[in-house]
């Protein structure tokens, strides 16, 4: 999911990081506090109940995304 | 109507890569695929029809519903009889049977059970509620206690008092190493999960390949993923090596998540 805005700071339990997070027109809110890498607006995140685990840059999930045309040519 | 040249490209690799891996078994080759979602997608995607005969997939144990055992439901279900007490889980244990009743029976009879997508929400029903005991009942492996862990760090921070886990989660690995107990099981290689993964990274599964010698990959939950994954599996097997492969690099690295695994370290212990 990308993320389009983010509030607070990980380590933080009094005020845990939020970031607003879109994938297919549809917007949540998830929490940042577990994720490996703080993300940036623009990144994207993979999602596991209510909280992000994964973040990935722009390109990276633009590979992600173009890895089976990849495969499609490799095999 | 016009394909897409994606989808297209995308039907002519999983139909490649099918031929490959059914021109490679000349055995029969059993491999599990240990996590719940794996199946899912296996079924949903068809996979096994895809296959040869002579490969067969066992599903694992890496389901939360699954390894929760019946005593656990049970607890659950008795915790959830109390008056003083908000019951506070994820739907897919709702319909678990204990041994005589499950926790949506309990609900049906006027249970106080309240259905969350994150341990994070049951914090504001214990906010709502402050005369109320909230128990979050924790099922899964890592990935769920991570979660979990995060949650318990924010009660702590807020003092949020009338907040507790029931904790029931598993580690990945020991749950692995228990299933080499069995005698009748026959595997030849272990297709391990992606979000778990994740989390305790792709090293986790070493200890395990190399005392059982058992071939592991991670894949990914997408057809070709999984495909792929089986792929290497099928490679490992003819070249009669065992090694961590990882297949889903676009989300698993070698180390995993070092900030959630920080985070379970404070809050659990295991008692495995």
């Amino acid at each position: 999911m990308e993320v389009i805005e983010i509030k607070g700071s990980q380590g933080n339990f009094l005020d845990p990081p939020v970031a607003l997070v879109e994938a297919r027109s549809t917007r949540v809110r998830v929490r940042l506090d577990i994720v490996d890498r703080m993300p940036k607006p623009g990144d994207f995140v993979i999602v596991h109940p209510g909280f992000a685990i994964h973040t990935l840059t722009r390109d990276e999930a633009r590979k992600s995304l173009e890895l089976f045309e990849d495969m499609a040519r490799d095999v | 109507m016009e394909q897409n040249p994606k989808q297209a490209a995308l039907e002519q690799a999983v139909q490649e890569l099918n031929m490959i891996i059914r021109d490679a078994v000349s055995r029969p080759m059993g491999f599990m695929e240990v996590c719940g979602t794996h199946t899912m997608s296996i079924f949903r995607h068809g996979i096994r029809s895809l296959l040869p005969a002579s490969l067969e997939l066992v599903s694992g144990p890496c389901c939360p519903v699954c390894i929760t055992i019946q005593v656990d439901i049970d607890a659950m279900i008795g915790l959830s009889s109390r008056p003083d007490v908000i019951v506070v889980t994820f739907g897919d244990l709702l319909g678990v049977p204990g041994s005589r009743t499950s926790l949506a029976e309990a609900h049906a009879n006027g249970a106080m059970v309240e259905i969350v997508y994150s341990p994070a929400s049951g914090l504001k029903i214990a906010l709502q509620d402050p005369d109320k005991q909230v128990v979050f009942l924790g099922a899964g492996f890592e990935t769920t206690a991570s979660v979990v862990a995060a949650t318990i760090l924010e009660a702590y921070a807020k003092e949020i008092n009338n907040f507790s886990v029931f904790s029931r989660h598993k580690v990945m690995y020991l749950a692995l190493n228990a299933l080499w107990g069995d005698q009748e099981l026959c595997i030849n290689g272990l297709l391990c999960p992606g979000h778990v993964s994740t989390i305790i990274g792709a090293m986790a599964y070493a200890p395990l390949c190399m005392a059982h010698g058992i071939p592991c990959v991670i894949a990914g939950f997408e057809p070709m993923d999984i495909l792929m994954g089986i792929h290497r599996l099928v490679l490992q097997n003819l070249r009669e090596v065992a090694m961590v492969e990882n297949v889903y690099e676009r989300a698993v690295t070698w180390e995993g998540n070092r900030n959630a695994n920080g985070l379970m370290e404070t809050v659990f212990e295991s008692r495995g």
